[in-house]
């Protein structure tokens, strides 16, 4: 029979008289607590037997001590009292805090007596014995033991809330026969290995000895290694299919000009999403200070009346300064009217998955910065088919299939299309979307003569779609749950 | 964007064809509408920002006349002359230059068709009309004015009075600038002008644009005659508003006239129904959307989108725009226009031949290489935003605001005026926000900062930071440093990396200092000070540093 070091101990403690667990603490050097549960595990290989029980005992309260101490208010009282006796106004006047308790008591008791001189009662004193509740409040006092004491005078001092009972529950360990056989044959207690060391394995002092066993099946902490934020993975995840679909990455500023914002997109400078509010304007700095000048001649021609490109413009006076105002981009294709000023000549591939910002509000759906996926193709002869079908492509890589098209308005891509597909769980339509070739407006500054197609969404947008995410602020911001981001499964790493 | 609710049995009368509601629906979808909602019989539709004539239910309804193929073609209303004109005065041309407009007959208005104009009218303005102020539309019962001159002034304020429309005071037009719930929703549209716009008839005022009409000329469902007249800022937006609405009449039946408008220097007839045209190649189309079309085969689908044909070629087609649609500017958008009637859905994808290889960009790389090892070190990545409070920047942090953050003219709210200029105030707020989850709470982010910097084109200076904040019991300098040391170690940069002790008041004094890389200062690393732990409600003790990604960048 395997046992552990206490249960050990505790064996050797017990025998046939019964102990209490104190008592088997003591003897075996355990604390309390380990030897009651050394004791419970012998139980159950049936080397033991605990049982409850029930002890009480009297104890002194704080008045019981304090009378124990200095005796019962009647006998300092009986004290006190002259062979001719004592009047009561005067005991009042040296004993005023015990005089009535012991009045009481002088006379049941018989140890004074009462008699009326000149109007006044006066105590006689009479024989005074040590009564029992004196010798019982001794003895409590003093620890000894109580039994064989009248009950009487227990409870006429319980009664006088002297003492009080108090009731214990103690344990009862006692050996049994298989214990006492196990006993007989001999127990060893060499103390066990906990922490194997370096010293141990270097000496061999380890060998003879044995290890404690653990419990391999009880619960460990938690622990939390790092992790990746679960937008961080999904972005991940985004850059490495357009990397593998031949993309680029491009990079820019956030904080830009109208000019590549809006004006390089062919947006009429009156257009309400720029004049009102869901553009974020800068207080400081206000402007842009160089913008590129052929850039901005050829911007303002096309803008104008359509420049040479067909077009018949927006037929309005161009403001160069509004053009030079900062703002925050609200979206990443600021970042392709960049790049289309130095790759202006195909094959060209580029992506983006970056911050935008936008004036809306904060709710379960709507952040005021959120991360746009953007990714356009320049080359000769590029069509509305191959424009789906590179987005099909993208998408069926996250597992949405069953694209279906339907043609919007954009301002700087004509045709249009928002790209609607099958949820994958729910089976819904739902947009996932939106993409279009470049006006020929927009791409006529640049001096291009091919064609350019882009496609976008929402980051934030196909995460909450594949994975039933609901609330976008525990996907992206400070107002996050901790555990949530803990907690997040590694599926996404594929 | 806008919406507009039909009505099902209407349309299909308009149309003259019947379809169930469902191919309706989807047929709309092909050609661009989303159904937004379904209430019984009204249909509630999502309309782009270019196609102001699908704003009512006629225009919908004229789309898919052509469409279905029962008329197609150019559709233009005759236009019959009348002896009305428009006087304009000159002083307008500072006020509010350019009038436009048209007599309608033969109107008989339905609960249904008389809703319909009201809320075209309003659409409008919201759209084209850049609320009001580029055009304004006046719509009036015809039999209640007196003359065929009609005068468009400039007068004083408080110069004239009438009756307008939802009320019943005899009001100016200051006055109702002032008091008329249109008057200052709309007032506006005339700040800081010296007087303001009215129209006249011989008898006086009946119109006060932008703002409101006067009660004389209400148009109610017995009105049989209307005046529409559209006074703005541009004439082109105007005469397209115009037709929009005419268009949206005619096809219910009613009959148009034109009018003269006579300005100070020159005559304009109106309502302008001049047809453009447009040439597009065949061989352009068939490019942008990849089809095999002939010229017949395009003829056949653009007369199906209420476009007339002038002239076909072999590989070129020459079109007649309708009036209505303004939006069409560049070949490109007729090209739309055959897409939509071929139908986006029923082109075959293909994935293009065009050859490019893939790449990150070094910042990313380097990014990503910072997000791993602080991972590897134990510590759990966040993505917090880069607008955050001037407050959480400086007053929380403990610091004085150094004026060197770069701020929004129209914040969201205050929590959200500026870009961040370090990351440590970002790592406070997800930490102040998770008081009551297990610790230690080891939290980086690898993110964007901006500052404000004269040598940039942009006044702005953006660069990323790695910001890594350790909060738990036992969170002290020794902890946080060990952890910038690993950093700068699995970087090569063990031997360059220096800690300078220094002062700066988010930090416990002396358990702060200055993190060197080589000779430049590129960060801060320290024990947070307990007051801006309180600042932030935090009970629990943190160590952070903040620093340049871009200082990890070996040779």
């Amino acid at each position: 029979m395997d046992l552990s070091i206490n249960e050990k101990m505790v064996l050797k403690a017990i025998g046939d008289i019964e102990l209490t667990a104190d008592e088997v603490a003591k003897v075996s050097g355990l604390k309390v607590e380990a030897a009651v549960h050394a004791s419970y595990l012998l139980e159950e290989k049936g080397l033991a037997a605990v049982r409850d029980e029930v002890v009480s005992e009297y104890v002194l309260t704080d008045e019981g001590r304090k009378y124990a101490e200095e005796g019962l208010p009647e006998r300092t009282i009986y004290n006190a009292l002259p062979e001719q006796g004592e009047s009561l106004t005067t005991l009042k006047k040296a004993f005023p805090s015990i005089i009535n308790i012991a009045m009481g008591w002088l006379r049941q008791k018989g140890w004074a007596k009462f008699e009326k001189r000149e109007g006044e009662t006066y105590l006689i004193p009479q024989q005074a014995e040590k009564s029992p509740d004196e010798l019982t409040l001794e003895v409590i006092y003093n620890g000894k033991s109580q039994e064989g004491f009248p009950e009487k005078s227990m409870k006429d001092l319980v009664k006088r809330n002297l003492v009080i009972l108090k009731e214990e529950k103690e344990k009862i360990i006692l050996i049994t026969a298989a214990g006492a056989e196990l006993k007989e044959k001999g127990i060893s207690v060499v103390e066990e290995i906990s922490q194997l060391t370096p010293e141990m394995i270097a000496t061999g002092s380890w060998q003879g000895r044995s290890f404690r066993k653990f419990d391999v099946s009880a619960a460990v902490i938690n622990e939390y290694g790092g992790r990746k934020h679960i937008l961080q993975m999904a972005r991940d995840k985004v850059k490495r299919t357009l990397i593998e679909m031949g993309f680029k990455e491009m990079e820019g500023p956030m904080v830009d000009a109208e000019f590549y914002v809006n004006d390089l997109l062919f947006m009429p400078q009156d257009h309400p999403a720029r004049t009102q509010w869901d553009q974020f304007n800068l207080k400081k700095p206000k402007y842009v200070r160089h913008l590129p000048r052929d850039l901005v001649h050829r911007v303002r021609d096309i803008q104008e009346y359509g420049g040479e490109t067909g077009s018949s413009g927006w037929g309005y006076e161009w403001d160069e300064q509004i053009a030079k105002k900062l703002v925050l981009r609200g979206h990443t294709t600021s970042l392709t009217a960049r790049y289309l000023a130095k790759y202006n000549k195909p094959p060209q591939k580029f992506f983006s998955v970056a911050p935008v910002f936008r004036n809306d509000t904060i709710d379960v759906t709507h952040l005021l910065e959120f991360y746009q996926i953007e990714g356009w193709v320049m080359d000769y002869h590029l069509s509305m088919r191959d424009l789906m079908g590179t987005f099909r492509e993208f998408y069926s890589r996250f597992g949405i299939k069953d694209l279906r098209f339907k043609p919007t308005y954009n301002p700087y891509t004509e045709p249009s299309l928002e790209i609607y597909g099958k949820h994958p769980r729910t089976g819904r339509m739902i947009e996932v979307g939106n993409s279009g070739m470049f006006r020929e407006e927009m791409l006529a500054p640049y001096g291009i003569d091919c064609d350019v197609m882009a496609w976008g969404l929402a980051l934030e947008r196909l995460l909450m779609i594949l994975y039933g995410y609901e609330d976008i602020r525990d996907l992206h911001g400070p107002l996050c749950n901790i555990n949530f981001l803990r907690s997040v499964p590694i599926i996404w790493q594929q | 964007m806008a919406t507009v609710t039909a009505n099902y049995p209407e349309m299909i009368r308009l149309i003259g064809k019947d379809v169930s509601l469902d191919t309706l629906r989807n047929d709309l979808f092909e050609l661009g509408l989303e159904t937004e909602d379904v209430q019984g019989d009204d249909v509630t539709f999502e309309v782009t920002s270019d196609r102001a004539d699908l704003l009512c239910e006629e225009g919908i309804a004229l789309m898919l006349r052509t469409y279905y193929g029962i008329k197609t073609g150019l559709v233009i209303p005759p236009v019959e002359p009348s002896d009305y004109r428009i006087i304009v005065d000159r002083e307008l041309e500072h006020i509010r230059p350019f009038v436009t407009g048209a007599i309608v007959k033969n109107i008989h208005f339905t609960d249904e068709s008389i809703k319909s104009i009201m809320h075209l009218q309003e659409k409008l303005h919201g759209t084209f009309g850049r609320r009001r102020k580029k055009g304004a539309i006046g719509i009036h019962d015809l039999s209640k004015l007196k003359g065929t001159d009609i005068h468009y002034r400039a007068v004083p304020a408080d110069s004239v009075k009438f009756v307008p429309l939802q009320s019943d005071e005899i009001m100016t037009p200051a006055e109702v600038l002032e008091r008329h719930e249109k008057g200052k929703d709309y007032a506006y549209v005339l700040e800081g002008k010296p007087l303001v716009p009215v129209i006249y008839d011989d008898e006086g005022l009946f119109s006060f644009p932008p703002i409101i009409n006067s009660k004389r000329t209400e148009v109610s469902i017995n009105t049989h005659e209307l005046l529409i007249e559209l006074t703005g800022e541009d004439l082109s937006t105007i005469d397209y508003m115009l037709n929009i609405a005419l268009y949206a009449l005619y096809i219910r039946g009613a009959k148009i006239y034109g009018l003269k408008v006579e300005y100070p220097h020159h005559s304009l007839n109106r309502p302008n129904m001049d047809i453009r045209t447009m040439r597009a190649g065949i061989p352009h189309i068939n490019s942008i959307l990849g089809l095999e079309l002939t010229a017949v085969d395009v003829k056949d689908m653009l007369l199906r989108m209420g476009y007339g044909i002038a002239e076909t070629g072999s590989d070129y087609i020459i079109v007649e725009i309708p009036p209505y649609r303004t939006d069409v500017i560049h070949p490109r958008d007729i090209i739309d226009d055959v897409g939509r009637v071929y139908g986006f859905n029923n082109m075959v994808p293909v994935y293009p031949n065009t050859p490019a290889v893939g790449q990150l960009t070094e910042q990313d790389k380097l990014n990503d290489a910072v997000r791993e090892v602080m991972i590897g070190l134990g510590c759990q990545d966040t993505l917090n935003f880069i607008l955050i409070g001037k407050d959480e920047t400086y007053a929380k942090m403990n610091l004085p605001d150094d004026g060197k953050a770069v701020e929004l003219s129209n914040p969201y709210t205050d929590q959200y005026n500026i870009m961040r200029t370090w990351i440590s105030p970002s790592l406070m707020i997800v930490l102040s926000n998770n008081l009551h989850r297990e610790y230690p709470q080891n939290i980086f982010e690898v993110g964007t900062v901006a500052h404000l910097d004269n040598f940039e084109n942009t006044g702005v200076k953006e660069q990323d930071h790695v910001g890594c904040a350790l909060c738990y019991s036992k969170a002290g300098f020794n902890e946080i440093k060990t952890k910038l040391q690993a950093l700068c170690f699995n970087f090569g940069l063990s031997d360059k990396l220096r800690t300078v002790a220094i002062d700066h008041p988010s930090f416990i004094p002396g358990r702060c200092a200055e993190i060197y890389i080589g000779e430049t200062k590129r960060g801060i690393i320290g024990e947070i000070h307990p007051q801006v732990l309180k600042n932030w409600g935090i009970e629990m003790p943190i160590a952070l540093f903040d620093m340049e990604v871009s200082a990890l960048k070996t040779r």
